[in-house]
Parts: structure tokens; sequence; C-alpha cells
């Protein structure tokens, strides 16, 4: 495992205590926790709108030896409602034009920025993070303005852009399917990390899931509690599949 | 445009939408009462700090006469179960879920007789989804309140409403929420996102001709299977 952003033993006077998580380079890592966990906090603080003498190495440096511009060519963040943006339209920000099939963008690059709705908004926010190229993209809570079908493209596009450009992605979310697309999940509980590993590995512990208050997909917990009356062996998230297993 | 639609009057009832100013319009306009208006918006950034000048801002926005404003801020507050500490909070302390506590306690100033949210469930966990159903539920029970719930999310509309519209993709349906998400193979045609628990019972079904009950819970559909295979 290669790492690209390690935390360590991180702790401040209230939302964490010997918080550590390593992100490995080139993959999507959700974090996940409860509302007020401090998910947002730690996107800011990887973002360094808050600073901290705590150890958070990117590229095995100090976040805080990097310059803001070298920092700002290696890492961008995307957090809903908080946009600055240079120009009045989106097509004048952007270079990459890839993005804007990519995330069906077309419509909104016209418009004036002010007049966006807030879907738009963030998906204006992550083309402008994507066309800088970043080694790391950090989103922050994103997804929760799209619905199923979206998210799914997204995260596909996310995906391809990812392996074409060895992109790192770091994502807060409430909503553990979002976990599903991704390649490794993280939840905060109790100010540190509580549960750690692949997410349908992670999602296998749904009492812990629970007393932390967090929706498990319905199919994976299903399948956990199928798997403890011996009916599955692993998480089946295909309906068909597990009607097909079950009666056989 | 004008829509007729029927909120059944002290109960929760939600409402799948794609056209949610129009819906919302046409409840102002068929309705001699008055609507609050909760929305996702408001919780983006402010340009107020503290939670009392919010709260005085909206009453001067809306034109809110009121005799005692203190007084009906204090109110609203302790109602969504606030206290007045949260007064001299600065906004952009507050997490999600107390923002929407406050954007509920500020739609309360008005003394409105529906209660209208917009896409709000998806910021909670699943905690806090259940404090403020609870609330939700406190709010139309004893302040003799309507609440409509506007939300995409068919899981919440399934956990949380009694009766359900969708208004969707040239769709115009009424009904109880139970009966309506049972119209599984109607609702995928017109591209109608239907409950999983409900879609894995619908399937059931249909595959291997086995009736199991339409159950809420995933427990209750554990025992089910438990009992068929």
């Amino acid at each position: 495992m290669t790492k690209i952003i390690e935390i360590n033993n991180f702790s401040d006077d209230k939302l964490f205590e010997n918080l550590s998580i390593n992100i490995e380079k080139n993959k999507i890592t959700t974090i996940s926790g409860a509302n007020s966990c401090g998910k947002t906090t730690l996107m800011r603080i990887l973002n360094r709108e808050i600073i901290t003498e705590n150890d958070i190495l990117l590229n095995n440096i100090n976040i805080n030896d990097y310059t803001i511009s070298e920092y700002t060519n290696l890492v961008q963040t995307v957090i809903p409602n908080e946009i600055v943006f240079n120009e009045n339209t989106l097509e004048k920000e952007l270079n990459n034009i890839d993005l804007v099939k990519g995330l069906r963008i077309k419509s909104i690059l016209n418009k004036n920025i002010k007049d966006l709705t807030i879907k738009e908004k963030v998906l204006a926010q992550l083309a402008i993070a994507l066309d800088n190229k970043p080694q790391v993209l950090l989103l922050d809570n994103v997804f929760i303005y799209f619905n199923d079908k979206e998210r799914e493209e997204i995260f596909t596009f996310l995906r391809n852009f990812q392996k074409k450009y060895n992109l790192t992605v770091v994502l807060t979310t409430i909503d553990l399917r979002d976990s599903l697309y991704t390649d490794y999940l993280y939840i905060i509980g109790n100010k540190k990390v509580i549960l750690k590993g692949v997410p349908l590995k992670v999602l296998e512990k749904d009492n812990i899931l629970n007393k932390v208050g967090l929706n498990i997909p319905f199919m994976a917990d299903l399948s956990v509690k199928l798997k403890d009356y011996d009916l599955l062996d692993s998480i089946i998230l295909e309906k068909d599949r597990m009607v097909d297993i079950l009666w056989k | 445009m004008e829509i007729d639609i029927n909120i059944k009057e002290k109960s929760i009832t939600g409402i799948i939408t794609d056209t949610e100013e129009l819906i919302i319009d046409n409840i102002k306009k068929n309705n001699i009462l008055k609507v609050g208006v909760v929305k996702e918006d408001y919780l983006s950034s402010n340009f107020l700090n503290k939670v009392y000048e919010w709260m005085y801002y909206e009453i001067r926005r809306k034109r809110l006469i009121l005799k005692n404003p203190k007084k009906k801020i204090n109110d609203s507050l302790k109602i969504v179960g606030l206290d007045t500490t949260y007064l001299n909070r600065n906004i952009n302390s507050l997490s999600s879920s107390e923002k929407i506590l406050i954007i509920l306690a500020i739609s309360l100033l008005s003394n409105p007789d529906i209660i209208v949210l917009i896409n709000l469930f998806k910021y909670l966990d699943k905690t806090k989804e259940k404090v403020l159903i609870m609330l939700l539920e406190k709010i139309k029970d004893q302040y003799n309140k309507t609440i409509v719930l506007i939300n995409d999310d068919s899981e919440i509309m399934y956990k949380y409403t009694k009766y359900l519209i969708i208004k969707k993709n040239n769709l115009f349906i009424e009904d109880e929420t139970n009966k309506l998400f049972q119209r599984v193979d109607f609702l995928h045609k017109n591209n109608i996102k239907v409950p999983e628990i409900i879609e894995l019972t619908h399937l059931i079904k249909k595959k291997k001709k086995i009736k199991l009950e339409y159950h809420k819970d995933v427990r209750d559909i554990l025992k089910d299977i438990y009992k068929h295979v």
C-alpha cells in the first residue's frame, strides 16, 4: 500500500482523540460517521482551512510545510455551497472539455454561476476541482444532492477519471450506499476510527454501525442478518441473485 | 399551471416530485391555511452571524407582525426542543441537524397550519432522522399542524409518511403510501423508485411464487424469509 495521506494520532479539544487514518494512493476512500462526528472538520483540516500542529502528512511531508500554491496544485476540495469562482460562467473556468461530457454539465456552461441550483453548483465545483488535475480530491458530503442514477453516473465517471489521471479521492458521507462505489471505508465514532476496511466487510459489523446511528444499505443489512441464520455466506447486493440463492 | 393537490389535514403526507416549486405554489393557492416552507437552501452559508440575528431577520423578511417577538422566538425554539442558549450560537458552528431545527423553529414563527419540509432528511443520520420525525409527529399532534414532506427518497417516504402523492414524469397519483408503493410494476414503468424492501418482496413473489407480506422493517422480512426458505 502506498500512502498518500497519513493522519497520525490526531487529537484536538473537541472532536478527535488519537484519530489515525491512512489514505491509499490512487484509490477512492470513504470516511463516514454520524452527524457532528467531525467529517467536515476533517475535510477542512485536510484542506488547510483549519491549521493544526498535529502530524498530518501528504506524500510524507507535513501539510503545513507546503506553500499555498504547492498545496492547491496537489489537493482540491469540494465543500458544497462554499464556492469561489473566478469567472461568471463555468465555460470560462474550464479547460478540460472531457469534464463537460462526463459530468453532463453542457446545459450549465453558460449560465451565470449565481443562477445555478445547489446541485448544479456542486457539479460546477466538482468540474473545476478536477480541471486542476490534483493528486488528491476531497469531497465533503457531495453525493446527497444526487439521486441514485446520477450518483452511479458520477461515481462511474470519477472512477474512470481517477484511473486515467492517477487521482486519489477522499469523500465523506452520511450515506453508506456511497461507500459501495469506493475501495476503502473508515467509520468515525467516539472521536476515533472505530471500523475500517473494504466497504462490504465493514458493513458486516451491523451492531457497531447501528450503535453509531448509521443506516446500513438495505441489501447489505438483510444479507448480514441472513448470514447470521446461515442462509447466506456473504453480502449480496443484487436482489435477483439473492432470491436465486435463497430458493435454489 | 394549476393542479389539485389533496393534503390530508393533521397527517404526514409525502410528495415525490420533480416540480417542487409548482407543488408549493399549488399548496399555497389551494389552501386558505398558512403554509410554512422549510428548505435545504437555508442550510447553506448565511451572511448573518448569530442565530438570534437570523430569527429576527426572518421576522422582518416575512413581514411578520408579532406582539412579542422575543417570546415567540423562545416558544418556537422550545417546540423544536432547543433552549434559548442557541440564540447566541454562531450559525456557522451549527451542525446540519441543528440548522434544520432552527429553520423549523423559524417556520413556526408565522404559526403556519401546514409545514412543508423539502429534502431535509438526507442530511441526517439514522438517530437524527428518527428524532426529527418524532418531533414532526409531536408538532402535528400537539399543535394541530399538517406536515408535508417533499423528498426524492422513496425509503424515507415509505418509512415515515401515511399518504403519498407522486407528481413526476407526467405521472400524478395519490394514495396511502403502503398501497401506492405496492404497485411495483406500474411505478417501475413510470421510472419511480420503489423502496428496496418492497422491491425484494415483489421479486420473490414474481420469481418464486412465494407471497411474503410487505414489511417495513428488515427484521420482519428476515423472519418471513426464514419461514419460507
